[in-house]
C-alpha cells in the first residue's frame, strides 16, 4: 500500500469489520496480521425442505448438531491472505425408534485469497481453495461429510458504506466443484454491517448455495445423507470488540428456503484473537 | 327378460336327492317348447352321453322355467357305458310341458356324462324341415365375471336381418349376480346398455339384446356384446334369422388377461448408500428371490419392501426387516404375502424405517 495512503487508511478502518465467521471478506489481512477465531455452534431441526422446496416434518424425530469452528486468517502479503477452517461436529439424528450419533472432525476448508483494490472504498477478491475430509468414516451414521475432496473458486466484492459508521457491504459468489456423486454448487452470500458504537458491530447477512443438480432426479435424503441440496439462510450478528486483541460475537441464522435440506436455526458464539505476528 | 331365481331351493333339494356322488353340473342355458317371433316354433332335443367305458352312471335333469314357475325334476336316469339317452322335445317329453315354456336345464351327474342340445325351429317354409343350433351343456366353473359375445346381429325390421337373444344364467346356488351388458358396434362404439334385474341364484334372464339395450332401431350384422358381473355367470347368445328363424348360438369369450405391473421373471437391480446392492427377481407370483444382496450394516434400520415406483412411502409391503444386519452377497427368498398379486407392486426398495428414506430401489423390468 505504499504510495497509496488512502488505501492504507481505508484498510485500517475496514479490516476490523469482521463479519459473521470473522472473515475479512474481500478485504485483505495486513501482512503478518493473524486473526484466529474459535466459535461454538448449535443447530436443531424438526423440519426439512424436500426436493421440491416444500417444508415438511423431519422424517425421523429430530436432528441436532453442535460443534465448533477453529478459523484462521493470516495476511501473507499486501494482497494474499490465507484462510483456514477446521470444523468439529457432533451430530445426533433421532430416528423413529433409535438415536444415532456421530462426532469428529468434518471437512477442512483452506483458501488463498487475493484482494484487489478497485477504488476508494471498493475491494474485489478472488479465492481458490479446497474442502478436505478429515478422516471421518463415510459409513458412519449420521454422516459428517461427503467423504470427497471439493475444490472452490470464489469472487467477492467489498464496498464501504460511508453513510453508516464503519458501514460495509460484501457480496460473494463462487463455484464449488463437488467430488463424488454430488452435483457442483454455487455458493453465495450478501452481508451488510456497521458499527453504531466503536466497539459494537451489527451485521445482517443472507447466504446459501444453489445446486446444479436436477432435483427431479434427486432422492429425498434431507437430514439423512449428505447429498444434493440447496439452502438459503438469513440472520444477524452482534460483534463486540472487547480489547485490543480480543473480540466476541454472537449470531443467529434461520434457514428460510431450500431443497433436500434441513430447516432450522443455528446459534453461534465465539471469541476472536488478532495480533500482528510479523 | 324373465327371472326365476327363487327355484334355487327346489334345485338344491333335487341335487341332494340324487346323492353326493352326483356332484358335477352342466347347464344348457336355454331350452324351448315355445312359439317365437315371425312364426317360429322352437323345440329342443337333448342328449346325455356317457363317455365312460365301464361305468353306468345315474343322472338327473332339472328344468328351470324362465316364466318363474317351479322347477321340474326328472326321475333318476341311468346311462350305460358309451351309451346315449335321447330326449326329443325335452320340455314336453321329459318334463311334461304342454304350453309355451323355455329356460335352462341343469344336469346333475358324474363327470363322464356330457350334455348337449339342439334347439330348432320346426317350420321351414321351403322344405318343411328344421333350422336349428347346437346349445352346449356348460360347466358352472366356466362362468365368467366379464367376457364378450361375438357376431351379434340386430334389425330394425322384423321382416329382414337377424335378431339376437342373450341368455344370462347364474350358476351360483346362493348369491345373486348383478350384470351389466353393453352392446357395441364392430368398431367398439356403444350402441346401448342393458342392466337386467339381479340374476337370482340358479336363475337366468334372457331377451332380445338390441331391444333390451335400447337399440331396437339399429340394423347391423357387425356388433358384439361385452358383459361384466359381480358374480360368475354363463352367457350365451342365439342369433336368429328373421326370415327363416334359423338360429346360431355363440358362447362367451374371455377377455385377454390384463397386463400386470410385473411378471414372473422380471428383475430389478439396485445400488445405494451403506454398501447396499443386489438383484431382485420375481420368481413366481408368491416369491421374490434376492440375489447377491449386500449391506454393510451401518445404515440405521433397514427393511426390504415392494411397492409402487416413486411412492414407497404410501403404497408398500414390507417383505423382511433386516435392521442393521450385514449381508455379503447373500441369496434370500422373500415370500410375497397373501393378498398381493403381480399388480400390487412394480418396485423393490431397500428402505430405512428409522428416517423413512429410500436407501436403494429398482423397478422391475423384463
Amino acid at each position: 500500500m505504499r504510495g497509496r495512503p488512502f488505501l492504507r487508511a481505508f484498510l485500517f478502518l475496514s479490516i476490523p469489520l469482521l463479519p459473521t465467521v470473522a472473515r475479512a471478506e474481500a478485504w485483505p489481512r495486513e501482512t503478518g496480521q493473524l486473526y484466529a477465531y474459535f466459535g461454538a455452534t448449535t443447530f436443531s431441526s424438526s423440519t426439512i425442505y424436500d426436493v421440491a422446496g416444500n417444508k415438511g416434518p423431519f422424517p425421523g424425530r429430530s436432528f441436532k448438531e453442535s460443534g465448533d469452528n477453529s478459523y484462521l486468517e493470516l495476511g501473507l502479503s499486501e494482497r494474499f491472505t490465507f484462510v483456514g477452517t477446521i470444523p468439529r461436529r457432533k451430530v445426533k439424528a433421532e430416528g423413529l425408534f433409535n438415536d444415532f450419533t456421530s462426532q469428529g472432525l468434518a471437512d477442512l476448508d483452506v483458501r488463498l485469497r487475493y484482494s484487489i483494490p478497485i477504488r476508494e472504498g471498493l475491494f474485489a477478491a478472488v479465492e481458490g481453495g479446497a474442502f478436505v475430509p478429515l478422516g471421518y468414516d463415510r459409513q458412519d451414521f449420521p454422516e459428517l461429510g461427503s467423504g470427497h475432496t471439493d475444490a472452490l473458486v470464489n469472487g467477492s466484492l467489498g464496498l464501504s458504506l460511508p453513510f453508516l459508521p464503519q458501514g460495509f457491504l460484501n457480496a460473494d459468489v463462487g463455484y464449488r466443484f463437488r467430488g463424488g456423486e454430488i452435483a457442483n454448487e454455487i455458493p453465495y452470500a450478501l452481508k451488510v454491517g456497521a458499527f453504531p458504537h466503536p466497539r459494537v458491530g451489527v451485521f445482517l447477512f443472507a447466504r446459501g448455495w444453489k445446486s446444479t443438480a436436477d432435483f427431479s432426479r434427486v432422492a429425498e435424503t434431507a437430514g439423512f445423507l449428505v447429498s444434493d441440496s440447496e439452502r438459503l439462510s438469513a440472520g444477524g450478528e452482534l460483534y463486540l470488540k472487547v480489547s485490543r486483541h480480543f473480540d466476541v460475537n454472537g449470531a443467529w441464522s434461520h434457514v428460510v428456503a431450500g431443497r433436500n435440506v434441513l430447516a432450522g436455526d443455528t446459534f453461534m458464539l465465539g471469541v476472536a484473537f488478532h495480533a500482528k505476528l510479523f | 327378460m324373465k327371472s326365476f331365481g327363487f327355484v334355487r331351493y327346489a334345485l338344491l333339494g333335487a341335487i341332494a336327492a340324487v346323492g353326493p356322488s352326483l356332484s358335477a353340473d352342466r347347464i344348457v342355458p336355454s331350452a324351448a317348447h315355445a312359439a317365437g317371433r315371425n312364426g317360429a316354433l322352437f323345440r329342443t332335443d337333448l342328449r346325455l352321453l356317457n363317455t365312460s367305458r365301464t361305468e353306468t352312471v345315474r343322472a338327473m335333469l332339472v328344468f328351470l322355467p324362465a316364466s318363474g314357475g317351479a322347477p321340474s325334476t326328472s326321475a333318476e336316469i341311468l346311462v350305460l357305458p358309451l351309451q346315449q339317452r335321447s330326449y326329443d322335445d325335452v320340455l314336453a317329453g321329459l318334463f311334461g310341458v304342454t304350453g309355451d315354456a323355455s329356460g335352462p336345464i341343469r344336469l346333475v351327474a358324474p363327470e363322464s356324462v356330457e350334455l348337449s342340445s339342439r334347439t330348432y325351429n320346426v317350420f321351414d317354409p321351403c322344405t318343411g324341415g328344421t333350422f336349428g343350433t347346437w346349445i352346449p351343456g356348460l360347466r358352472p366353473e366356466s362362468a365368467m365375471r366379464e367376457g364378450l359375445i361375438p357376431q351379434v346381429s340386430g334389425s330394425a325390421s322384423p321382416a329382414s336381418g337377424s335378431r339376437t337373444n342373450l341368455i344370462v344364467t347364474n350358476p351360483s346356488a346362493s348369491v345373486a349376480a348383478r350384470v351389466t351388458v353393453t352392446l357395441k358396434s364392430g368398431s367398439g362404439a356403444v350402441l346401448g346398455t342393458w342392466t337386467p334385474s339381479p340374476v337370482e341364484p340358479n336363475g337366468s334372464v334372457q331377451g332380445d339384446v338390441f331391444l333390451a339395450a335400447g337399440a331396437g332401431g339399429v340394423t347391423t350384422d357387425d356388433a358384439f356384446v361385452q358383459f361384466s358381473s359381480d358374480q360368475p355367470v354363463l352367457v350365451l347368445s342365439t342369433v336368429i334369422d328373421n326370415r327363416t328363424n334359423d338360429a346360431a348360438a355363440f358362447g362367451a369369450l374371455a377377455l385377454a388377461a390384463a397386463p400386470t405391473l410385473v411378471k414372473t421373471g422380471d428383475q430389478a437391480s439396485f445400488t445405494g448408500s451403506y454398501g447396499v446392492s443386489g438383484h431382485a427377481v420375481v420368481a413366481n407370483e408368491n416369491l421374490i428371490r434376492l440375489d447377491a444382496f449386500r449391506a454393510n450394516g451401518t445404515a440405521p434400520g433397514l427393511d426390504l419392501r415392494i411397492g409402487h415406483a416413486g411412492n414407497p412411502r404410501a403404497q408398500f409391503t414390507i417383505l423382511r426387516s433386516i435392521g442393521r444386519q450385514a449381508f455379503n452377497g447373500a441369496d434370500l427368498e422373500l415370500p410375497i404375502p397373501p393378498g398381493l398379486d403381480l399388480n400390487s407392486f412394480d418396485t423393490f426398495t431397500v428402505w430405512c424405517y428409522e428416517f423413512n428414506v429410500v436407501i436403494a430401489e429398482g423397478k422391475f423390468h423384463p
